[in-house]
């Protein structure tokens, strides 16, 4: 129960048991947990909606596609795997050159970008993927407004127009759309492995099982999953991805794909380097303590595509002329 | 057994290796520290809590040390629940309260299967007085002072009320700031303190180790019976005013833990308080005053003895409008709950990575 609860799988775990009748067989002690998860993955949903609600109300009027990412993405649309999910942010993905106009928007509707110094807004602003954190001055939720799905930081590239082109409108919601099946894996792939944030590692591998699996029923996903990986450059994430679920969740992967994705494997050092930290950061050891090989895993895993230079020293040395430009 | 049974060497080994397991009302901690200074103050302030054998545990807990290049110059701990840190670092003379605020964060961010409340909650004869108060209001005081006086402590900072409408409690040691430390003292030299720590964000800590009454009948419940919002305010006379069952509604539900997040039933169980208590302001700047109040054995005669409490308010020179002012600042001072009592506690991811995340 503690590895649920700080893996944020509680709720989920709650729901399936509740969902196959096993909540009898469950010990005493662990079922108000069960209760207490399910009271917060109903209000996290509740939340969502109305947030949900909130955006489609405050940009209201303004000419752009509007691409829900992950949980709201999966809520949305009514996704199996929204089911029991917690949601931090509400992300989303809209144009580049749209930016700008969204973001008055929102600030408008009494969003406001919160920050801790003028560095860090700068940096997110030039080198992220996404506009500064907007939080909601009075329900205090975020916003995360994509305009790509990797950082700037990292080397691939992504081609946001293409994700934007293919992107899916909601049957219910005709405002917002959600990514194309194989994009959406792609981006749960990449998010989980180029953009370091491990600390809901297993969660991450959680959607992803759930989202190949659901998909990977329908007919030709397989290979246009091999096909838009190539296409949109994100290889590397994919095959760590499936390889990942495979391994850890047992999602079938049917034989052609697994070899399609074969020349993809990296070379054996950095394979066998990747495996012990996947391994290590996905689940902690211990849990009163802190596990530090955990710790350790998990930071080389957010440090690791993105070269140390370009991360953080480029943006500082540019920050500082900046600076020092006479206005 | 109990831990004041257990000999240092035996509660410092325990605490060492994590085997050191024990109940606060319904929730059971595990905890393990290798601090002497906690160690120390564990054994004083839970002295009188059952020592339970290892196994099941709600919640895992740490207290640690922490390693890194800031620990050389002054030296910095954490706390962990589930092996995930709950705060950021904080200067190792803290750890006392950051343990303290710790475990009441465990219960709160997680056991919603109760409606939490922050207030502090005392029994007497199977009923409940709850005292709601913002941080600074005199609520902490005025319940330890009260716990001295014969009244059962359940909880000084958590209202736990699970969904038949009865309060269970928590028994677990009283926080006070400064100011308060001192009134508790002169108000029962024979109080019993734990260490007190400086440099928290409130200033001087200490905790009161709760009575061994409170913490051996912490699982019989109460039925909430009296509520009142409490304001210290220097000097003042004791002075109490009804509120309306509508405005204490919208005043508790401010300053609960989960009641948004328990939606509908959160209304429906707080209506559900409100309606079948009594729900008063507090004024008082003498805390034996205050507690006089609450003395004798029959506390409804007494508020209602007064009949119209408005009145005599507003003959009683300028009480009333300190309570009007009292009303606000609280009012301001709410804000979001979820955090109050917690310096630096976050959201519920660990320390936010660099920049580069989602």
């Amino acid at each position: 129960m503690s590895l649920a609860r700080v893996t944020h799988l509680l709720p989920r775990l709650s729901l399936q048991v509740t969902n196959l009748g096993l909540l009898d067989h469950i010990p005493e002690e662990v079922r108000p947990h069960l209760q207490a998860a399910r009271v917060l993955a109903e209000a996290h949903d509740r939340e969502l909606l109305w947030e949900v609600n909130r955006l489609e109300r405050a940009l209201r009027g303004i000419e752009t596609p509007i691409v829900l990412l992950k949980g709201a993405a999966y809520a949305m649309a009514g996704f199996r795997t929204a089911e029991g999910r917690l949601y931090g942010d509400l992300d989303f993905l809209v144009p580049k050159e749209k930016l700008g106009l969204v973001e008055e928007a929102l600030k408008k509707h009494g969003w406001v970008v919160r920050e801790e110094s003028e560095f860090k807004e700068q940096y997110t602003r030039r080198w992220l993927h996404e506009l500064p954190a907007l939080v909601h001055n009075q329900r205090h939720t975020h916003l995360d407004v994509h305009h790509n799905i990797l950082p700037h930081t990292d080397h691939l590239r992504v081609d946001a127009g293409k994700l934007l082109e293919s992107a899916v409108p909601l049957r219910d919601h005709p405002r917002f759309s959600v990514l194309a099946p194989t994009d959406m894996v792609l981006h749960c792939a990449a998010h989980m492995f180029r953009s370091g944030d491990f600390v809901s590692g297993l969660r991450n591998l959680v959607d992803l099982d759930d989202l190949l699996g659901q998909f990977g029923r329908e007919g030709s996903f397989w290979s246009d999953l091999v096909g838009r990986a190539g296409a949109l450059g994100l290889r590397l994430p994919c095959y760590w991805g499936l390889r990942y679920t495979e391994r850890f969740l047992e999602t079938p992967i049917p034989q052609d794909t697994k070899k399609a994705i074969r020349s993809w494997k990296p070379f054996w050092p950095p394979r066998f380097a990747m495996d012990w930290l996947v391994e290590r950061a996905l689940l902690p050891r211990h849990i009163d303590r802190t596990d530090r090989t955990r710790d350790i895993a998990m930071l080389l895993l957010a440090r690791y595509p993105l070269s140390l230079f370009r991360r953080t020293i480029v943006p500082k040395l540019e920050w500082l002329i900046m600076r020092s430009e006479p206005k | 057994m109990n831990v004041s049974d257990l000999s240092p060497k035996e509660l410092s080994d325990r605490l060492t290796s994590g085997s050191l397991f024990f109940p606060t009302g319904p929730f059971t901690f595990s905890l393990r520290t290798d601090l002497p200074e906690i160690i120390d103050a564990f054994g004083l302030l839970y002295g009188d809590f059952p020592v339970l054998e290892p196994g099941y545990a709600d919640f895992h807990t740490s207290l640690e040390r922490l390693r890194g290049v800031k620990s050389w110059f002054s030296p910095q701990g954490t706390f962990l629940s589930g092996g995930v840190p709950q705060f950021y670092p904080f200067p190792l003379q803290t750890a006392l309260p950051h343990l303290e605020w710790g475990l009441n964060r465990c219960v709160f961010r997680n056991a919603h299967n109760y409606l939490m409340i922050h207030a502090a909650v005392v029994e007497r004869g199977g009923r409940a007085l709850i005292l709601v108060g913002t941080s600074g209001s005199g609520k902490s005081t005025l319940c330890a002072a009260l716990v001295l006086r014969g009244w059962r402590l359940l909880s000084d900072e958590i209202a736990l009320i699970a969904s038949d409408g009865s309060l269970a409690g928590l028994a677990r040691p009283i926080g006070l700031k400064a100011e308060s430390i001192r009134i508790i003292e002169e108000f029962a030299p024979h109080a019993c303190m734990g260490p007190g720590s400086r440099g928290t964000s409130k200033g001087l800590i200490a905790h009161m180790v709760p009575p061994k009454e409170s913490v051996l009948r912490v699982h019989e419940r109460a039925r909430p019976s009296w509520i009142f919002f409490v304001n210290y305010q220097a000097d003042a006379p004791v002075a109490f005013a009804p509120v309306s069952k509508a405005k204490a509604l919208m005043r508790i539900a401010d300053c609960a833990f989960d009641y948004t997040l328990l939606g509908r039933q959160g209304f429906e169980m707080l209506a559900d308080v409100v309606e079948s208590t009594r729900t008063f302001d507090l004024v008082y700047g003498n805390l034996a005053e205050a507690v006089d109040l609450f003395k004798g054995p029959d506390l409804d005669a007494k508020l209602g003895a007064q009949p119209n409490q408005r009145e005599q308010l507003n003959a009683r020179n300028g009480t009333s409008r300190r309570l009007a002012q009292a009303r606000e600042d609280g009012g301001a001072a709410t804000e979001r709950v979820v955090l109050a009592g917690e310096p630096g506690a976050r959201n519920a991811s660990p320390p936010p990575a660099e920049p580069a995340s989602h």
